[in-house]
């Protein structure tokens, strides 16, 4: 008797409960669970099973992530953020533990972080003055610790996840604004997003280490055309390109 | 209800009866839609179980539905029962009790199980050998897999 005489939606179920830390270890046993692995199937039920179930969502509030589950639009959001999960992750280097926070049904009532190696969930409280100030927009990066920054129009925040404070950044100053909706790209800690000043594009990134904004850096002249980021990981490097 | 009718029995494949509580049987689906449909009499036959399995399907349905009725056990030792259970089966067992659980249909039982296999195997050896799967990459495949997944490096 061995795991081949069990019908594949068995062996699925079973894969299913290995933590993701071990991913790398259930896709490398064989061909065919390399396979079972990298199938939608599997991703989705990997977070739908976990979750109705409660196991991974470890923390007091998990029947709150089990209640989102059951609704079915919300169920699509998070299922599309556990396609990037696998994106992102498989070209961020280890130190990234926390990687994606989503929002409610349009109004931000919280933000919860999902650490895939532990599977374990925290919650955020965002500050109630966001909302009288429009949507904000989230980053996230790293330093020592990780940290959220969301910005919008007029102010950021950083929150720190060792002491679960949010802290203010004097910002008013600046001239040039993030934009809405817009998480930005990460690389190495940092956060890059596309931004105007005086109309003109340029990139601004922020740096989480000294908690600062890097100096914008301008780009070329280009009329009528919308700006998107682009990161190359493997190269280290920063990409532009028209769209 | 007469106290006959509050039993049934359950035949294995190998011809091995056990009597038990109504309540208890009727933990798995295949035998409540069975009842239900008054297609089988008082016995049950059970094709796809061995005797050996079944009687460990028995003793945990029991414990659940003793707990079920009485409310007397905390879910916390229900856990821990749960947990010794699984602990000292072999692979060979645990994949028949999945089987079992799965044409049985009980939930619980096949959750339990499951969790339990993937519990047991942690590294690469472990799953070649507790699931006797034969690895069948080539050492190119296994490093483009592993450089694929860099981030879910165990410690």
């Amino acid at each position: 008797m061995s795991m081949s005489n069990l019908p594949s939606e068995l062996v699925e179920d079973i894969i299913s409960r290995v933590p993701l830390r071990s991913m790398r270890t259930v896709r490398l046993t064989c061909k065919k669970w390399n396979t079972i692995e990298k199938s939608e199937l599997y991703k989705d039920s990997h977070w739908s099973s976990s979750s109705n179930k409660g196991r991974r969502v470890s923390d007091d509030r998990g029947e709150e992530l089990q209640s989102l589950l059951s609704d079915r639009h919300r169920r699509r959001h998070l299922r599309w953020s556990i396609y990037r999960v696998y994106a992102d992750l498989t070209c961020l280097d280890e130190q990234v533990k926390i990687y994606k926070f989503f929002h409610c049904e349009g109004d931000i009532t919280r933000l919860v972080v999902w650490y895939p190696y532990s599977g374990q969930t925290s919650w955020i409280e965002p500050r109630s003055f966001c909302y009288l100030r429009g949507m904000p927009s989230y980053a996230l990066g790293y330093a020592q610790n990780l940290e959220v920054l969301p910005g919008n129009h007029y102010f950021c925040e950083i929150y720190d996840f060792d002491s679960n404070l949010w802290k203010t950044l004097d910002v008013t100053s600046q001239r040039w604004r993030l934009p809405c909706y817009d998480r930005g790209r990460g690389l190495k800690g940092n956060t890059y997003w596309c931004t105007q000043n005086f109309r003109i594009e340029h990139i601004i990134y922020f740096h989480f280490t000294s908690e600062r904004f890097g100096p914008l850096l301008p780009l070329p002249l280009l009329r009528n055309m919308t700006l998107c980021l682009y990161l190359v990981l493997e190269k280290r490097s920063l990409w532009f390109c028209p769209s | 209800m007469s106290k006959s009718e509050k039993k049934i029995v359950l035949k294995s494949l190998d011809n091995e009866a056990f009597e038990v509580e109504k309540a208890v049987a009727l933990q798995s689906q295949t035998i409540w839609v069975m009842c239900e449909d008054k297609c089988v009499g008082n016995e049950i036959p059970l094709e796809n179980v061995t005797g050996q399995i079944l009687a460990k399907v028995i003793d945990y349905c029991k414990k659940h539905a003793v707990v079920d009725g009485d409310g007397d056990e905390s879910s916390e030792e229900l856990k821990n029962w749960d947990t010794e259970f699984t602990k000292n089966m072999d692979q060979s067992t645990l994949f028949n009790m999945i089987l079992a659980a799965n044409y049985l249909n009980i939930k619980s039982l096949l959750n339990l199980t499951c969790q339990a296999v993937a519990d047991k195997t942690k590294t690469i050896d472990e799953f070649h050998t507790f699931l006797n799967i034969e690895n069948n990459f080539t050492p190119e495949e296994e490093a483009q897999i592993c450089q694929e997944n860099l981030w879910a490096f165990d410690d």
